[in-house]
């Protein structure tokens, strides 16, 4: 019988052929964990009496709270660099971005089990690369032994076909998975995607997709590894690092889900729940008004969405009671988006440009809402309080329909600016 | 008379001495995210209905924007409902806004000869416009809203002669910091610092902000320059036509003191206070290790100082111990700073470049100091715990010596490198 993608890469991990549902001990490629959760590990790693870091490659990520906005965390971030320097473990720190970015571009290969004490390391599938996250305790334990157990994930096979129509993006699909699935449908279980329209997709876009995965309480949201992510890691210098992988044919799956790409609208997820989707052509009927655009995140900062954004920002200039608040997702977004002109166009737009980070997608700075507010956010996440208050409200979509926002001032479909 | 006394006299409609109280009707009144929101709540305690000078209101959120929480954002909330409310148009949203003092010349919402009051302890940047310009209250201004007037008393003034020129790397904010270390942080109390002599048109507009900006720091009530040929060209670009003014050559001064450009040496001052200058060399010497280092805000968040940030930085490399941040002054000069290809410096350099807010000088954000930690920045406070955490510590110095220091890891001389 045929594996699925979880399947082959647990028992790569492993050393021999292991099943859905299997408890394993598997060895992990890559643990991380970022300035929320990794003065945690840190302290559950020394209670445990680690003196040494044994998972091959290791991060520590300051990208929630960074630059510092408080002095508690400040200290705590202090902790992380004097651990990282103690036990020879790269520390990325402010202005550097956004953890699962940095991951994607640098160091995930398909194949991997990556490991992260933040949920959206599952942001790693996008790669063929099986990431999830874990708790603060379980990556302390991977930093010390570089492996930890797991039980082996049965598969949805998320079938997407046809191409989408202009104005519609990744984000839309991902939206829709939610809206069918919702937000529980996928606990424990792993996200496949086939199907023409993922064939033709880049990884930019699957990044966008696979980061969302866990919204439906998947572990991880697998893409194949293909000629598209071999461009992608030719492009990231590291050309080296690919491999072909894919299910096999006669893989077995829990359910299938098909999805007709062609079919699909601009969506939107409404407050207070990520499966609370709707078509963004219905919602603009209620001319539902927005006081802070934010364009950026693990989910949606990457280059194209921001060329995406601007495209739309340009021509239709931004409306003047909007905050429009824009993060590159990483450093080499932001020199990329440098060298194109996007930053200065940005800026001229009116736009506020953070430094890479997490920052408002958290509610942690740079963009906490005020009480009875409402923001329109390319993130990943609308459950009450995720931006900082719990009295406001925050709609998430594509960068399109951010971008198309921002010009009218309320939720609005991006297909008649394009 | 001196350039506040004659300032004054024009708003009073009279010759004014020295020690008069007066009750003025000032041009513009300030307040930001922290102050406004006091002075809007006395504003109707006071039963204020109405405010009497929209026009001249200016309410900028510079502090914790974009917010950093909760209360920060209901704060900016209500200067942004009052501003609707009153037809306050001068109400500068995140995208649009930039740190206070960099902004308002920016703008040219202030201008040579005005009367500027504001409810931030900077605001005395101004008088590098030949403007009286003076930090106030939040229920001063509250007042001002209700009436569009505010008490002063004429200060005496204090006389700071310059000759020569800048050597090298030795910029304005060397310049200040020595003079505060002359004068003592309380060697202004209630006076006006008043710069005058042939050093004056070696100091480029932005250079006069950030001595301008600091004269709170030696407790001056402002920090007035002449209105001369560089002003002129400055409002010019604003549209703004104004006339020379200086001072008169029988004005009385209480103090007197002479500095010789050419005989600074890069400064830095040591915490705890802004008059702790020492020479950079002698800094050096001792290799104080640093955690971070912030360039911008209201005293060097402007485009030369960027450039010289840029000038050291380029090609190099942050230590790999530092954070280096980047606040642009206002969007304009990110802008700028953009267009110049600045910020590609910084980013290959490896520092963060931060939209722009007021944020870590002030502890509020943007790189809050950890317990233990050292900054070199090139604000103009190193109070105990300004940055954060109240066992941190901040050295003061200009554009260059923080990125020499960023550079090397250790507060260094620039010219060395």
């Amino acid at each position: 019988m045929g594996k699925t993608l979880a399947e082959k890469i647990f028992s790569e991990h492993t050393g021999r052929d292991v099943k859905a549902g299997e408890i394993v001990l598997a060895r992990v490629d890559i643990a991380m964990a970022q300035d929320g959760t990794g003065p945690l590990m840190i302290n559950e790693f020394r209670e445990l009496g680690f003196k040494e870091v044994k998972v091959p490659k290791a991060f520590l990520f300051i990208d929630h709270a960074s630059p510092s906005p408080r002095k508690e965390l400040s200290n705590s971030q202090k902790m992380m660099r004097e651990f990282g320097k103690e036990m020879g473990v790269k520390v990325f720190d402010a202005g550097d971005g956004i953890s699962h970015q940095i991951l994607a571009e640098k160091y995930v290969k398909p194949g991997d089990l990556v490991a992260g004490a933040d949920s959206h390391t599952c942001t790693a599938g996008g790669l063929g690369a099986f990431g999830t996250g874990m708790g603060s305790t379980d990556v302390a334990i991977i930093f010390g032994l570089g492996q930890n157990w797991f039980k082996v994930p049965e598969s949805i096979k998320v079938v997407v076909n046809g191409k989408l129509q202009d104005g519609v993006y990744a984000k839309d699909i991902i939206l829709e998975i939610a809206r069918i699935l919702g937000s529980d449908g996928a606990t424990y279980k792993a996200l496949e995607f086939h199907g023409s329209c993922i064939e033709n997709m880049n990884v930019e876009d699957r990044l966008t997709i696979s980061n969302m995965a866990v919204e439906v309480g998947a572990k991880a949201g697998l893409m194949p590894s293909d000629e598209k992510t071999r461009e992608f890691l030719k492009k990231m210098g590291r050309e080296e690092d690919f491999r072909e992988l894919k299910a096999d044919p006669d893989a077995v799956y829990e359910t299938e889900i098909e999805i007709d790409a062609t079919t699909l609208e601009p969506l939107v997820s409404l407050p207070h729940y990520v499966d609370n989707v709707r078509k963004v052509s219905e919602v603009e009927k209620e001319k539902i008004k927005i006081d802070q655009v934010f364009i950026g995140t693990c989910t949606n900062g990457r280059l194209q969405d921001l060329e995406i954004a601007l495209k739309i920002l340009e021509k239709h200039g931004k409306h003047p009671d909007v905050r429009l608040i824009v993060g590159p997702a990483s450093r080499k977004v932001y020199m990329d988006a440098l060298e194109k002109g996007i930053i200065k166009k940005f800026v001229e737009l009116g736009a506020a440009v953070i430094p890479p980070g997490c920052g408002p997608c958290v509610g942690i700075h740079m963009g906490v809402l005020g009480d009875g507010e409402r923001v329109l956010s390319t993130q990943n996440r609308n459950f009450k309080g995720r931006m900082g208050n719990p009295n406001a409200e925050i709609y998430l979509a594509s960068p399109a329909t951010a971008a198309a926002t921002a010009v009218t001032g309320y939720i609005t479909d991006p297909r008649r600016f394009i | 008379m001196t350039l506040a006394e004659k300032i004054l006299s024009q708003k009073a409609g009279r010759k004014v001495e020295p020690g008069e109280f007066l009750l003025l009707e000032p041009d513009i009144a300030l307040a930001n995210d922290i102050t406004a929101p006091l002075a809007i709540k006395k504003f109707k305690e006071y039963g204020g209905k109405k405010v009497k000078y929209p026009d001249r209101v200016v309410l900028v959120p510079d502090h914790f924007t974009p917010n950093k929480d909760i209360k920060s954002a209901m704060q900016v909330k209500m200067m942004r409902e009052f501003a609707r409310e009153q037809g306050i148009e001068k109400f500068f949203e995140i995208g649009r806004m930039g740190i206070e003092h960099v902004l308002l010349p920016e703008e040219g919402i202030v201008k040579s000869g005005d009367l500027v009051v504001g409810a931030d302890s900077h605001t005395c940047t101004y008088g590098a416009l030949g403007a009286f310009a003076t930090g106030v209250g939040s229920t001063d201004i509250a007042g001002f809203y209700l009436i569009g007037k505010v008490w002063f008393r004429v200060p005496e003034s204090i006389k700071v002669t310059l000759r020569g020129k800048f050597k090298d790397l030795v910029t304005a904010k060397d310049l200040v910091l020595k003079l505060i270390s002359i004068l003592g942080v309380d060697g202004a109390n209630y006076k006006a610092i008043e710069f005058s002599g042939p050093g004056v048109k070696e100091i480029s507009m932005d250079g006069r902000f950030t001595i301008s900006n600091m004269a709170i720091e030696a407790g001056g009530k402002t920090g007035l320059f002449p209105v001369d040929e560089i002003t002129i060209a400055y409002e010019r670009e604003r549209g703004i036509e104004v006339e020379e003014m200086y001072p008169d050559e029988d004005a009385k001064y209480v103090r007197e003191v002479e500095m010789d450009l050419s005989e600074l040496e890069p400064q830095v001052a040591y915490p705890f206070l802004p008059s702790n200058a020492k020479d950079v060399s002698e800094a050096e010497k001792e290799r104080i290790k640093i955690d971070q280092a912030v360039i911008g805000s209201c005293t060097n968040g402007r485009i030369e100082d960027l450039r010289l940030a840029a000038q050291i930085l380029k090609g190099r490399t942050v230590s790999p111990d530092v954070r280096c941040i980047i606040i642009p002054g206002s969007q304009k000069v990110y802008k700028q700073a953009l267009k110049e290809g600045l910020i590609d410096v910084f980013i290959d350099a490896g520092c963060a470049v931060s939209t722009p807010t007021c944020g870590p000088c002030l502890g509020g954000h943007m790189g809050v100091l950890a317990e233990g930690e050292v900054a070199i920045s090139t604000t103009n406070r190193n109070f105990v715990g300004r940055m954060g955490h109240p066992n941190s510590k901040v050295f003061l110095a200009s554009p260059a010596v923080a990125a020499a220091s960023a550079i090397k890891g250790y507060i260094a001389d620039p010219r060395k490198l």
